[in-house]
């Protein structure tokens, strides 16, 4: 995701540079992106690029953004997908004579063979992006000698994938072109001044009056003119303007009252690029590093401590590796026992929590090889780190993590079963059937949000007036529990405490008193029947019992819960990333009806996340 | 008007309101008065505060919304519109006859939101470019409402079938495009975002939603209103003791007035001239209408009470809705716990024993008249003018 903004002006008619003008409607835009920033400006026959890596305000600091003055400009702040994030791989990107530059929201598909075809023509690419490519398609459709708007239209029809662009050409100075497919563009239109951006509240300041463009449109801005088409047919554009009237602060949230929610909803999508980037190069390097190890250590703070705890669950039950889990900022106990030949996974979703980068340089001076498992690349632990594997959730920016913590585990849960089958641990027949379900999460995902969210949302009415909980589970239901406990403190406040379901009755139970919440995560493994028991003391002290039970396990527990939330019977090694789905849902709902912004907890910030 | 650059209100108060009919005799549903206004008062209100300049209004009683809503909204142009035919279809229909090109939302009259809802539907329309969004809320019992679906088409779909899923919330934001094919398919909603297939926005609101199609709803709709509520305030107009204790935040109206004793724990709407006697005390969750009048040492909690309605002294009302006009006279005791095995998801829960049980109390039709020291069973409806004996046990 990135956001974008292109403008253009009639002379004079901005009471200040057009440089600044374009850094203020890209802080708007801060939330779609934030590892590097750039602007182009149309001078006499060339464009002015400024671009650097890092965030609106460093980089306006370095390179003077606001100095910038002209007519047309445009503006880029980028979330990396492909290329990371560096001085070169910022938008704007301009041909190879630097009188066409493009700044794009999207993926390309077809850009390598495009790339190829570019290059065997004599282009030379200064990026590793994806759409650094437009310019250069451009370029060559304007030595062909096509007229700008017709280079620009041919570049189109070449291009699959999603995307927005904005285009600038030199040769046409008052003038950005523009085209939508699939990711966001709207139309902003002032007087004398004209804007198109990633969304409304990018220009809200200076203009009310849109125009939201739909799939498959394209066309351009002049200062006084806006045109746009759809497969070479004109459309009436004052049918489609809208004076907006109210605050579209949450145009960004896609239909969602809150981005956690929306995070939560985009779990199944995080979790199919995940998997669709998975590159095998590098999952069999990090796989021959943990075979080559003795000890593994596994380190991460807050959600990434408890995904570590799955991973050490998988890693110590099922393949037998001497694995320890443990919280960032406790790493001097295990500073001795670290050695050569000794491996560190560090979890970090922004890959600059700062209490893992501080344990990864301790372990590394050790002489610990380190595994970083993050979601921002080239972030600072993976760029310290001897291996990365990258999950492909998106920005994430509601403080409280949902979708990261999915995609860890499923990086994680690959890791396990990798190192399964090469061990021989897994016989292939296992290795690949356990793959097949991974496959398939998206879907089950996709089914139970479906399925208790209204259950959920109903349950936490009951649970906001409550003041205390207990998650509890066995096994790899633990780590699982302390995340859904975590969840429900950090957003919901309201105490939250997991605990190995057998260890309760050894002293927590004796705060169970009527209609104190537990929330029991049974899944389909061992341990399902002394679970059972563990329920059955619970109701006895006359508990408001909430269960996540497997289908196949729901006639034997329904008459003791107080409310079911019926799970798919997967395999327990999964069955994590499915089973977090309504805790998050039921500390979202609590939060809200609680009354409570869950996007911004109180006291609680993310490491790297917009101000 | 060549073409409008606004965002029109269609507000539909058409519906027969079949389930409501206890309360229903002489007004219809759209004019239930609650927290002072009738219901119809809350979707236009929430289209006003978008800042739409232009909202329409569909019902059978045109002339009477007109009257009912005129003074509320000053710089909104509201306009009354007579309903052709019985169904929500007929209404959906003509729809298209009022709105030009603009964005159309249309509304259900008898659906109670936040306002938050509707910026989030709007702002989920507005930026996906799409032709029709259709905004719902996740339910944990779809009974007896209208569910979306959302696997390959959206579609809604009326279903009685007890299961969690999506409801819509009876907003839907459409282009003219949709309007038009809309009205082509003579209001069948369904058949109209069939033929959008793939270009149809949802958006999903996570807060309070109430759907009034029965009596108790506006109990629900009370609750959900008044929690909004963060301060007193109390005309200047009406006449509280001194001696009167006022909790939490409650709305006191003009000319009402509260006598010595009496106690007052919010959130609470007291209306205009209402009455509230001595050492009585009126809980949470309660709105009392106009004119109503509660005796000395009644309690009354989580109740609607109706227009002119007269709640006797000593008598206990919870849970229940006493419609206008209608006399409760003294030591009247509404139970208001429902038997386990009663359905809940729309009621207010209460816990007893671990059992989660659903509150009740009765149902009380308009112009109706409960003798002293009559006891009333969880759940009872009696219809409107009707007369019962003092010293009844109704079960």
């Amino acid at each position: 995701m990135c956001g974008i903004i292109g403008i253009t002006s009639l002379p004079n008619n901005l009471r200040e540079p057009i440089g600044k003008v374009v850094r203020r409607c890209l802080e708007r835009l801060e939330y779609r992106g934030y590892d590097s920033v750039g602007i182009a400006v149309i001078k006499n026959n060339y464009i002015e690029v400024r671009k650097g890596k890092g965030k609106i305000s460093e980089v306006n600091s370095r390179l003077n953004f606001d100095g910038v003055d002209g007519t047309t400009a445009m503006g880029h702040t980028r979330w990396a997908t492909h290329g990371k994030p560096s001085d070169d791989n910022s938008h704007p990107h301009t041909d190879c004579s630097g009188t066409v530059a493009v700044i794009h929201n999207g993926i390309i598909s077809n850009f390598l063979e495009l790339k190829e075809e570019l290059i065997k023509k004599g282009h030379v690419f200064k990026s590793e992006t994806d759409t650094e490519i437009v310019a250069h398609l451009i370029e060559e459709y304007l030595k062909l000698g096509y007229r700008p708007f017709d280079a620009f239209k041919a570049a189109l029809s070449k291009l699959r994938g999603a995307y927005a662009f904005v285009v600038a050409i030199a040769q046409e100075p008052n003038r950005l072109y523009f085209a939508r497919n699939t990711s966001p563009l709207v139309i902003g239109i002032g007087n004398g001044t004209n804007f198109v951006a990633s969304d409304i509240p990018a220009f809200l300041e200076y203009t009310n009056t849109v125009i939201v463009l739909r799939d498959g449109e394209y066309g351009y801005i002049e200062p006084g003119k806006v045109y746009i088409e759809r497969n070479g047919v004109p459309i009436n554009i004052e049918e489609r303007i809208r004076l907006i009237s109210w605050t579209p602060e949450m145009a960004s949230k896609e239909g969602y009252p809150h981005f956690m929610l929306k995070e939560i909803h985009e779990q199944p999508l995080a979790i199919n690029s995940t998997l669709a980037g998975i590159e095998e190069g590098a999952f069999n390097k990090v796989v021959n590093a943990i075979l080559d190890s003795r000890k593994i250590l596994i380190i991460g703070a807050g959600t990434s401590y408890h995904a570590g705890l799955v991973g050490d669950y998988l890693l110590t039950s099922m393949l037998g590796l001497d694995t320890h889990t443990l919280i960032s900022s406790e790493y001097r106990k295990y500073l001795n026992a670290v050695n050569d030949g000794d491996t560190v996974i560090a979890i970090s979703q922004s890959g600059e929590t700062i209490d893992t980068l501080v344990a990864v340089r301790a372990f590394k001076e050790r002489g610990a090889k380190i595994i970083a498992i993050s979601n921002v690349i080239d972030s600072a632990i993976p760029r310290e780190s001897n291996y990365v594997l990258y999950t492909r959730a998106g920005p994430e920016i509601g403080v409280a993590a949902t979708k990261t913590f999915t995609t860890q585990l499923t990086v994680l849960t690959i890791l396990a079963l990798k190192i399964g089958v090469a061990t021989g641990k897994l016989t292939t027949n296992e290795y690949r059937s356990a793959m097949d379900m991974i496959g398939k999460i998206p879907g089950l995902l996709q089914n139970v949000i479906t399925k208790t969210e209204g259950k959920v949302k109903a349950l936490s009415e009951h649970m906001s007036k409550k003041q205390s909980a207990y998650y509890l589970g066995r096994g790899i239901g633990v780590p699982l529990s302390m995340e859904g406990a975590l969840k429900l403190k950090e957003i919901a406040y309201i105490h939250a405490e997991a605990y190995p379901a057998g260890e309760s009755k050894h002293g927590p139970i004796a705060l169970v008193e009527e209609n104190y919440p537990v929330v029991f995560s049974i899944l389909d493994d061992d341990n399902a029947d002394a679970m059972l028991g563990n329920v059955m003391e619970m109701k006895a002290r006359d508990a408001y019992i909430i269960g996540l039970v497997p289908d196949k396990y729901v006639g034997k527990f329904r008459e003791l819960l107080n409310v079911t939330l019926e799970m798919p019977s997967i395999d327990y090694r999964v069955a994590p990333v499915i089973y977090i789905v309504p805790m998050q849902l039921l500390a979202y709902y609590t939060a809200v009806a609680r009354g409570y912004d869950p996007d911004k907890p109180r006291n609680l910030a993310k490491t790297v996340t917009v101000e | 008007m060549a073409y409008s650059r606004e965002v029109i209100g269609v507000v539909l108060g058409g519906g027969r309101g079949t389930n409501m009919e206890p309360l229903t005799p002489y007004l219809e549903k759209p004019l239930i008065m609650v927290l002072g206004k009738p219901l119809i008062y809350y979707p236009v209100r929430n289209l006003a505060w978008l800042g739409l300049r232009n909202i329409y209004i569909i019902s059978r009683n045109p002339l009477r919304i007109s009257n009912e809503l005129g003074h509320y909204f000053d710089k909104v142009s509201l306009e009354s519109i007579g309903q052709r035919g019985d169904d929500i279809n007929s209404a959906l229909k003509m729809v298209n006859e009022i709105t030009s090109k603009g964005t159309t939302i249309i509304s259900f009259g008898d659906v109670v939101l936040p306002q938050e809802a509707y910026e989030l539907a709007l702002n989920s329309h507005v930026n996906s470019g799409k032709p029709v969004t259709v905004l719902m809320t996740p339910l944990s019992d779809l009974q007896g409402y209208f569910e979306v679906q959302i696997n390959d088409d959206v579609l809604i779909n009326k279903v009685s079938e007890h299961r969690a899923g999506y409801a819509w919330t009876g907003v839907l934001i459409a282009e003219k495009e949709f309007l038009t094919l809309l009205s082509e398919f003579n209001g069948d909603i369904n058949e109209t975002l069939k033929r959008f297939k793939g270009n149809v926005n949802t958006a999903l609101w996570s807060g309070w939603f109430v759907d009034v199609s029965y009596p108790w709803d506006l109990l629900s709709t009370i609750r959900y209103l008044v929690s909004d509520l963060r301060e007193t305030r109390i005309s200047k107009d009406a006449d509280v003791s001194p001696r009167a204790i006022i909790e939490g935040p409650v709305i006191i109206d003009e000319g009402a007035r509260i006598d010595h004793g009496a106690i007052i724990r919010g959130p609470v709407y007291i209306g205009r001239n209402a009455y509230i006697g001595n050492n009585s005390i009126i809980r949470n969750n309660t709105s009392l209408e106009g004119e109503a009048v509660i005796g000395a040492d009644a309690e009354i909690t989580e109740s609607l009470i109706g227009y002119r309605a007269t709640v006797g002294r000593g008598s206990f009302i919870g849970s229940s809705v006493i419609g206008d006009e209608s006399t409760v006279e003294p030591g009247v005791v509404t139970l208001n716990v429902l038997p386990s095995g009663i359905e809940v998801s729309h009621l207010s829960p209460v816990i007893v024993k671990g059992k989660q049980l659903a509150k009740l109390g009765a149902i009380v039709g308009p112009k109706a008249r409960i003798g002293a020291n009559t006891v009333i069973y969880p759940g009872t409806i009696i219809e409107h003018s009707k007369y019962i004996q003092p010293l009844s046990i109704l079960k």
